[in-house]
């Protein structure tokens, strides 16, 4: 990493090198409230930060982690609060005053600039000059890039426009963004929530290397295994506080966090005895877009396929293929009753429902009521002569909610006010058509609390016993496996390998396939599926 | 889920909803009450009969056009052809009027709204251009269109039964315009609130591609509002041509921004999804007050523009403050 020291965090620290044996607090927050409106999200937090750990920070969403580690990052300023860095007392007066302390933050939101280089993106942080109108000094920003990010890990050319990168390339060049700044102190906000199992060890590496240096980072999570992975104290929140920290070392599992949350983790949901019926879509060696070359692959009512892959593999392709968005230029879609839908309100009405990913910005209608929400997309079942029925959209809304068990107030609150978990709730309600016949579910549960997921699980297996086809396209191994008869692997474009349950291989066989390392050749619709393991 | 889990809620979201009860119930109705008590406290002439209704009539075009602003504006874009249309509707149909009859003169008017604004919808959803850019370059073409059919003079030839009664006649000491203009503004709010379209409208001010991906025919919906906000400029060239008893092909000149401050200033966010036909029923009202007081007042026609420039500008902040967001 570039070694370049940033003079108000050194006059800060100063000392601190001195008696580096003993794990020095960085930074120490008491008593943190802070108030929403109606609601409390932060009642009396109190967090400590030393030197060398990797703090996480574990609470479902809504416990109020987020908006402690934006307190913490200077978005939330209050006069009031008492924190200290380095042993004195400060005021995170905004976000700007936080960085020249030292403290530097990758939020859920992406901060990047798509129009500018991934260079010209660090480099607007790099720079202590804050005139805007200096000049940037392009070669020495790219060799600076160049070395971070190789330093991380990624091959990511500092050239490259950041609106042409993958979402997951765009999330490490967030962290690389903070890191960059030289920070003594790292707050990474749910940064994993896009990452998969190949970048994961390479970043929790990178943050291992980072705190080996004397930095300290606070991981917000609400995943179980990360916290194992990457951390050395964990703090469980709950409704505003910290409700306990504790050491974590290399014999803490999962069962312990568990423990801790005193919650049933209740992930996985065995997958049951699948009956498949008919065949609704039929992929065979279908080339579409940019990305997909060559996919084949088939769901039958009242099963659950996965298609396993990270973002950018092809896999957003060829869900769009499937609802008629993108042109198929070879290969074949069949639908087993009727038309193949050529615009997505077509595949609604055919049945053919897409959740897709990005529940912000391709999910909720923010700002309108948790009724809108629920009912975009199927009002034609709630209407007569293109006039609402609001008696009929009501109890349909209604129904629904109870049925996914939604916390919310009134139906007519603004979707905003309801936590993550309840959010997807809400959107997976709006799937679930009465003539529902195939539902392709894009990362369904990323980044949503344990609760919020296991209902989400549930009303899948629902689903399928319905007799509808369930297409999961995710990321997330353990999900995809625990859940679905048959996983189809998806890399580059194509199906490196396939699965059928009970997957005796685990989640090891399942990534070398994404790996690469045991690729299996491409079978075509009519070879038997790969089934690796022994 | 359990009731005790507390979601984290954004302040602002709180404020917004409060500030809604105080914006369409109480704020609106105050300061216009405010500005019509000192206004008659200059001039007592303000709060006669006669000037009111003076005052409804010449709000009247504006009222209408802004029902079709609104949705624009809802649905995430904007129409700045608006006025545009409405003055080459006045010449067309009071062309056609003058050798085919005054039904036939009003159904030009109202058709040939609806025609040239569906264009303008095609062309937004088929290509996916900016509404400005092309809703900016409509208005230029449909001025063109009108100057260049009366080579820029107004056409003064109106049947006299079409004045009497649409421009100057009453039901009940109510002049036709603004009963016109509130039968416009009611239709837009049932349109907005209580149908299927409406609710699409809605949709994809506030979430393009949510609406797309629930199924909601996008193109379909932004050909309709565009339509829709021609057939307004269609009613509000009946009005108009109506009531100065002449077309004219720079007829409204300037009101397409008047619309469209008036929607903000109500309340209708520039971001979409979020607004209704109320808030561009006060904003109209408002603007329309303002400027008739400074008329009663005897202030300039040049300060007179310069306070609307001032109010426009406010109209932006205030839309800044009311729908910051966090990020």
């Amino acid at each position: 990493m570039v070694v370049e020291r940033n003079p108000a965090v050194e006059a800060l620290t100063a000392g601190i090198g001195a008696m580096q044996h003993v794990p020095r607090e960085l930074l120490r927050a008491e008593g943190i409230c802070r108030r929403f409106g109606p609601v409390q999200a932060l009642a009396s937090a109190d967090i400590t930060l030393l030197q060398g750990e990797v703090h996480v920070l574990l609470g479902e969403n809504g416990a109020g982690k987020s908006t402690l580690a934006k307190v913490l990052s200077g978005l939330y300023p209050e006069r009031r609060d008492r924190i200290w860095l380095y042993g004195q007392p400060v005021y995170l007066a905004s976000a700007r005053v936080a960085r020249s302390f030292g403290i530097a933050t990758v939020f859920q939101e992406f901060s990047l600039i798509p129009a500018l280089s991934v260079a010209e993106n660090l480099g607007l942080v790099r720079k202590r000059t804050s005139s805007p109108f200096r000049w940037l000094r392009s070669r020495e920003e790219i060799e600076a890039t160049r070395e971070l990010l190789s330093a991380i890990g990624f091959d990511i050319s500092p050239h490259a426009r950041v609106s042409e990168l993958a979402q997951v390339q765009r999330q490490i060049v967030e962290i690389a963004k903070a890191m960059i700044q030289q920070p003594r102190i790292l707050i990474m906000d749910e940064p994993s929530s896009l990452l998969t199992a190949r970048e994961e060890p390479l970043i929790f590496a990178a943050l291992r290397r980072f705190t080996a240096q004397g930095g300290a980072v606070l991981y917000v999570t609400h995943r179980l295994h990360e916290t194992i992975l990457v951390g050395s104290r964990v703090s469980l929140m709950r409704q505003g506080h910290i409700v306990e920290t504790r050491d974590l070392d290399a014999n803490s599992t999962e069962q312990d966090l568990i423990r801790l949350l005193a919650r049933e983790h209740s992930g996985a949901v065995a997958a049951p005895g699948f009956k498949p019926g008919a065949s609704i879509v039929k992929v065979r060696d279908v080339h579409a877009g940019r990305d997909c070359n060559g996919v084949s692959l088939e769901v039958r009512a009242g099963e659950i396929v996965g298609l396993y892959g990270v973002p950018g593999c092809g896999r957003e392709t060829l869900v769009r293929a499937l609802i008629g968005l993108v042109r198929v230029r070879s290969g074949s879609i069949e639908h087993g009753a009727g038309v193949r839908p050529r615009n997505p309100r077509q595949s609604a009405r055919a049945g053919i429902v897409y959740l897709p990913s990005g529940r912000k910005e391709r999910g909720i209608l923010s700002r309108r009521p948790i009724r809108e929400n629920l009912t975009l997309g199927q009002l034609d079942a709630v209407s007569r002569g293109g006039f609402v029925l609001p008696q009929a959209e009501r109890r349909m809304v209604e129904e629904r909610l109870r049925h996914l068990t939604v916390d919310f107030r009134s139906m007519e609150d603004e979707i905003g006010f309801l936590s993550g978990g309840n959010q997807q709730k809400v959107l997976f309600g709006r799937v679930l058509r009465d003539d529902l016949r195939l539902v392709i579910l894009e990362d369904p549960t990323a980044g949503i609390d344990v609760q919020a997921r296991a209902q989400i699980h549930r009303q899948m297996v629902a689903l399928a016993e319905r007799g509808v086809g369930v297409l999961l396209v995710s990321n997330d191994i353990r999900e995809t496996l625990s859940l679905c008869s048959r996983v189809h692997v998806l890399c580059a474009g194509k199906i490196s390998a396939t699965f059928d349950a009970p997957y005796p291989g685990g989640e090891a066989a399942v990534l070398d396939a994404m790996m690469g390392q045991s690729a299996k050749s491409p079978g075509g619709a009519e070879k038997p599926a790969a089934v690796v393991g022994n | 889920m359990t009731s005790s889990d507390t979601p984290e809620r954004p302040a602002q979201t709180v404020l917004t909803r409060g500030r809604a009860f105080n914006r369409t119930t109480l704020i609106f109705p105050a300061l216009i009450l405010l500005l019509g008590v000192v206004t008659s406290l200059f001039e007592s002439r303000f709060c006669s009969v006669e000037n009111l209704l003076n005052l409804s009539r010449q709000l009247s075009p504006l009222m209408i056009i802004s029902v079709g602003e609104t949705f624009a504006v809802i649905g995430g874009g904007l129409d700045l052809s608006v006025a545009a249309i409405l003055g080459l509707c006045g010449v067309y149909g009071v062309l056609t009027m003058s050798y085919l009859g005054t039904a036939a003169g009003i159904a030009v008017m109202i058709l040939g709204g609806a025609v040239f604004g569906i264009v303008n919808g095609l062309i937004i959803s088929w290509f996916r251009a900016s509404p400005f850019i092309v809703t900016l370059g409509a208005l230029s073409l449909a001025r063109g269109l009108a100057l260049t059919a009366t080579g820029g003079l107004p056409i003064y030839d109106l049947p006299d039964r079409y004045v009497n009664t649409i421009g100057f006649g009453s039901v009940l000491g109510v002049p036709w315009p603004p009963i016109i203009a509130m039968l416009t503004l009611i239709a837009g709010h049932v349109l907005l609130k209580y149908t299927v379209f409406g609710r699409h409208v809605v949709a994809i001010g506030s979430s393009e591609p949510a609406a797309m991906y629930s199924g909601v025919d996008v193109g379909l919906t932004k050909t309709l509002i565009y339509g829709l906000s021609g057939v307004t400029a269609g009613i509000g060239a009946v009005v108009l041509t109506a009531w100065v008893s002449s077309a004219q092909p720079n007829a409204a000149s300037g009101q397409e921004l008047q619309s469209l401050a008036a929607v903000v200033l109500g309340g209708v966010a520039l971001t979409g999804g979020v607004g209704n036909m109320l808030d561009a029923f006060w904003g109209v009202l408002m603007l329309g007050t303002l400027s008739n007081s400074l008329d009663m007042i005897g202030i300039s026609s040049f300060v007179q523009t310069l306070v609307t420039g001032v109010v426009i500008v406010l109209a932006a902040i205030v839309d800044g403050v009311r729908h910051k967001r966090e990020f």
